[in-house]
């Protein structure tokens, strides 16, 4: 008996100055994250106790916490009206939509670059990049240019020449969850697929090279050696992305579509919501409330999304979790 | 090699930390040592207050903001012992600036509630009350007496000041309409010029625009806005916003629902039979671009506009080529003309006391008042032999460092030179077309949000929705209105207007 726990003493022992011997050696990597992990508390941290505002009737004069707390009142108007079905729907199809659309033709572009080589590479990486720069605000315009019902080009240019009817663009709604996915993927592509080419390019290429000895086709090569090696990639930045399912790019279904009204059915989310609402009414605690349920909500989903790809592939998953 | 730039980065980072630190103390010692020449030119003795004043202009601060605030501080400083700093946004950031100033809780002395809302202002406790510890009394006595006691007490919500009307034009002529003068003579209209606004019954307007889309077929006819509707009628926004409204020039206090008055009906079926008829560009909806830039283009001939004295010139400027205004309604001072936009005192004020002063002089003293809104005389305007004001030689609207357009969100313009191109006796003929225009009888009527905040959002977001499509007459009214309302009831439009006529009848038993 005694002998074992002289054993065990001994082995704590020496497993504790082990520990601070790591410690020790991992001082100065501590000290490099402190700068960081202080921008973090002030930044991040620090504001949450703010978040209280979301349940009070916000006075200037009372301050954040002298305001009378009103309970879940502030969160009534987005379950209230006849729109919210609608705002949720729309907000989470588009970004199922994005996600998708988006990864697919991230990968493509990334492979079809990491094709070529030299100067065109570049040359082609910064023209697809070069939309992603562009403002929300001038996009609007570039899409009106094209959608413009009286001087449009595709009005008077397009489809002229398939012999069709001019379209009221702005006012039919069934043609904007198209339009507004492809203004997605045209702006987001150049972005997106700068990650996944550095991937690929960071590829052992022998892989490569053995694949050519044993004849494997260009599709063969993709399906076989690009896509199982991308993979926790694609389901790190997928996982990013579904964290956000429930924001929106404001300007995307605010500017692009010129805020018009006969098209809210289709490009009314949340985000827009709350802000066509609350522009008028100014009311902080409102707006607050509106941003607290969309971080709770995208945090559950992240967890949960986290979860389903740790039982499916445990390697893969962002948070690794106990067992 | 690494070690020389990992030595170099947090070298940068140090550098960079202590800049920040010693360029905020710069700030301060600036500030100071500014206040503290102040104090020494101020042959009183007495203490400098240092105060931060806030408006909009629509381009932001002119160019020469610091020089104008030297002069201000010339006069300010010896006269009544206070320094004044200006901060000027532009329009279109104003609220959100002022908002995070004012819930940040940095330093904003007296500021205009323009485009803030000051209703929303004054019910999340932003605002000092004006009248407490007689602030107002002892300090302020010369705005009272500048403004008048019936536009100072528009101001009052649930009984308390804290706003302060500022003198310009608070009626607005209804249902006036802006013509290009050339298109009219081009279809044989002989133009009356011997008043500013012809008065014309509404079936004529329609004739004109007829002969005019005859004439001109490839120009187009009338362009809406999204204020058109309000301008064009004799509604009264109760609050400003269109849920529960007072009919026929606020008459009687009932509140009604615009939305299944018979005005608005013929409102919306007119606006139809303009587009059936092609008077309107099916891209109206969509085109932000201002009407007086198109008709500049010579792309659109009229537009909605709000009659007032000058406003013709001020259209022919704003179009570049000659205007003719035609009204088919009254002058009307609504509900909430006078309180839209006074000045106010916030409560980061570091003196209420020096604030209320401030404001005591620049509604009293005229040259202030003219600094504020024509710049420095000799460098930004001069006056001529006839009384009046224009640009200083060599300087015009483009070069000049200070002409700001927004002269009428000055404290008080009727002390002010009247600029050249305008009736001599403009003020006089602003108070006139004030004190002769049909009053709403809820004036001064402000409308508490609180308990329909809820409600308020879906409705105008089923506004919103819809606003364009019908009041553009880009759908046949007899089913858009009616889609329109039975969505806005289903969000609380009820609701409101029960509020609101709850709280017009409290108001008026106060009252």
């Amino acid at each position: 008996m005694t002998d074992v726990k002289i054993h065990k003493r001994a082995n704590n022992n020496e497993s504790s100055s082990k520990k601070r011997a790591k410690l020790k050696r991992f001082i100065p990597i501590y000290i490099m994250m402190l700068p960081g992990l202080v921008y973090l508390f002030i930044n991040n941290y620090m504001p949450l106790p703010g978040l209280i505002v979301a349940f009070k009737q916000y006075n200037a004069k009372l301050g954040i916490y002298g305001s009378k707390f009103i309970g879940f009142k502030n969160f009534e108007y987005l379950f209230k009206t006849t729109d919210a079905w609608v705002i949720t729907r729309n907000t989470i199809l588009y970004n199922i939509a994005f996600i998708i659309v988006n990864t697919v033709m991230a990968i493509m572009v990334a492979v079809i670059l990491s094709e070529l080589n030299g100067k065109r590479k570049k040359a082609y990486q910064s023209l697809i990049l070069l939309p992603n720069l562009i403002s929300t605000v001038i996009i609007g315009y570039l899409v009106f240019a094209f959608l413009s019902v009286e001087n449009g080009f595709a009005n008077n240019t397009i489809l002229p020449l398939f012999g069709k009817e001019p379209i009221d663009w702005y006012s039919e709604p069934r043609y904007w969850p198209f339009i507004i996915i492809f203004v997605s993927a045209w702006k987001s592509v150049g972005y997106n697929c700068i990650v996944y080419l550095a991937t690929i390019m960071g590829f052992d290429r022998s892989y490569y090279e053995s694949a050519l000895v044993d004849g494997a086709t260009r599709w063969k090569q993709f399906q076989y050696i690009t896509l199982p090696l991308l993979k926790p990639t694609i389901i790190m930045l997928t996982l990013m992305a579904v964290g956000r399912i429930f924001y929106s790019d404001f300007g995307l279904f605010y500017q692009v579509p010129m805020n018009q009204g006969a098209l809210y059915s289709v490009t009314n989310t949340i985000d827009t919501y709350v802000y066509r609402g609350l522009l008028q009414l100014g009311n902080i605690s409102m707006s607050a409330a509106a941003g607290l349920y969309q971080s709770i909500v995208g945090f559950i989903l992240v967890l949960s999304a986290n979860m389903l790809v740790r039982r499916l592939d445990k390697d893969s998953a962002l948070i690794q979790g106990g067992n | 090699m690494k070690k020389v730039v990992a030595l170099f980065l947090v070298l940068m980072m140090i550098f960079g930390l202590v800049a920040c630190g010693k360029a905020d103390k710069g700030n301060d010692a600036g500030q100071t040592s500014e206040a503290d020449q102040g104090s020494d030119s101020d042959t009183a003795g007495g203490e400098i207050t240092h105060l931060v004043m806030s408006f909009m202009t629509f381009t932001g601060a002119p160019a020469d903001t610091q020089k104008v605030q030297d002069a201000m501080n010339e006069i300010l400083t010896e006269k009544y012992g206070i320094e004044v700093e200006l901060q000027i946004s532009d329009y279109a950031s104003y609220k959100q600036n002022m908002t995070l100033a004012l819930s940040g809780g940095e330093q904003i002395d007296v500021f205009n509630t323009i485009t803030t809302g000051y209703n929303s202002m004054v019910q999340q406790g932003y605002l000092v009350d004006l009248e407490e510890n007689d602030l107002l009394k002892n300090y302020g006595a010369g705005i009272t007496e500048a403004v008048g006691e019936e536009y100072m007490n528009a101001c009052r919500v649930n009984g308390k000041l804290y706003g302060l009307p500022n003198n310009r034009d608070m009626a607005q002529g209804r249902g006036c309409a802006a013509i290009a003068t050339e298109y009219l003579e081009g279809i044989g209209y002989t133009v009356d010029n011997s008043t500013e606004i012809i008065k014309i019954p509404v079936d004529e307007l329609n004739e004109i625009y007829a002969e005019l889309h005859d004439k001109y077929p490839d120009v187009e006819v009338y362009r809406p806005t999204i204020l058109s509707m309000s301008q064009f009628s004799n509604v009264d926004l109760l609050g400003n916003n269109a849920f529960g409204v007072l009919l026929n020039y606020g008459k009687e206090l009932e509140v009604e629902n615009l939305f299944t008055s018979d005005f608005y009906k013929e409102y919306c079926a007119r606006m139809y039979d303009y587009n059936q008829n092609g008077y309107i560009s099916k891209d109206a909806a969509t085109d932000t671009t201002a009407v007086t830039e198109l008709v500049k283009a010579g792309t659109l001939m009229s537009y909605t506009t709000g009659g007032k004295p000058g406003i013709k010139q001020q259209e022919t400027n704003l179009c570049g080529r000659p205007m003719t205004i035609f009204q088919t309604l009254d002058d009307y001072v609504s509900s909430a003309a006078v309180a839209s936009f006074p000045w106010s005192i916030s409560i980061n004020t570091v003196s209420a006391e020096a604030s209320m002063k401030l404001l005591n002089a620049l509604y009293t003293d005229p040259d202030l008042a003219n600094i504020l809104s024509w710049g420095i005389e000799g460098t930004h305007y001069k006056v001529l032999d006839s009384g009046m004001s224009t640009f200083a030689d060599g300087v015009d609207a483009t070069t000049s460092g200070w002409s700001h357009n927004v002269t009428w969100q000055m404290p008080n313009q009727f002390i002010t030179y009247v600029w050249e191109g305008n009736d001599p006796a403009l003020w006089e003929n602003i108070k006139t077309f004030n004190t002769n225009a049909q009053k709403s009888s809820a004036s001064g009527f402000t409308f508490d949000t609180t308990n329909v905040a809820t409600e308020m959002t879906s409705v105008q977001n089923v506004y919103d929705e819809y606003q364009k499509s019908v009041e553009y007459g880009f759908v046949d009214p007899g089913t858009g209105i009616e889609e329109m309302n039975a969505k806005m009831l289903k969000a609380g439009l009820d609701k409101i207007i029960t509020e609101k006529q709850t709280q017009l009848d409290a108001w008026a038993a106060a009252k």
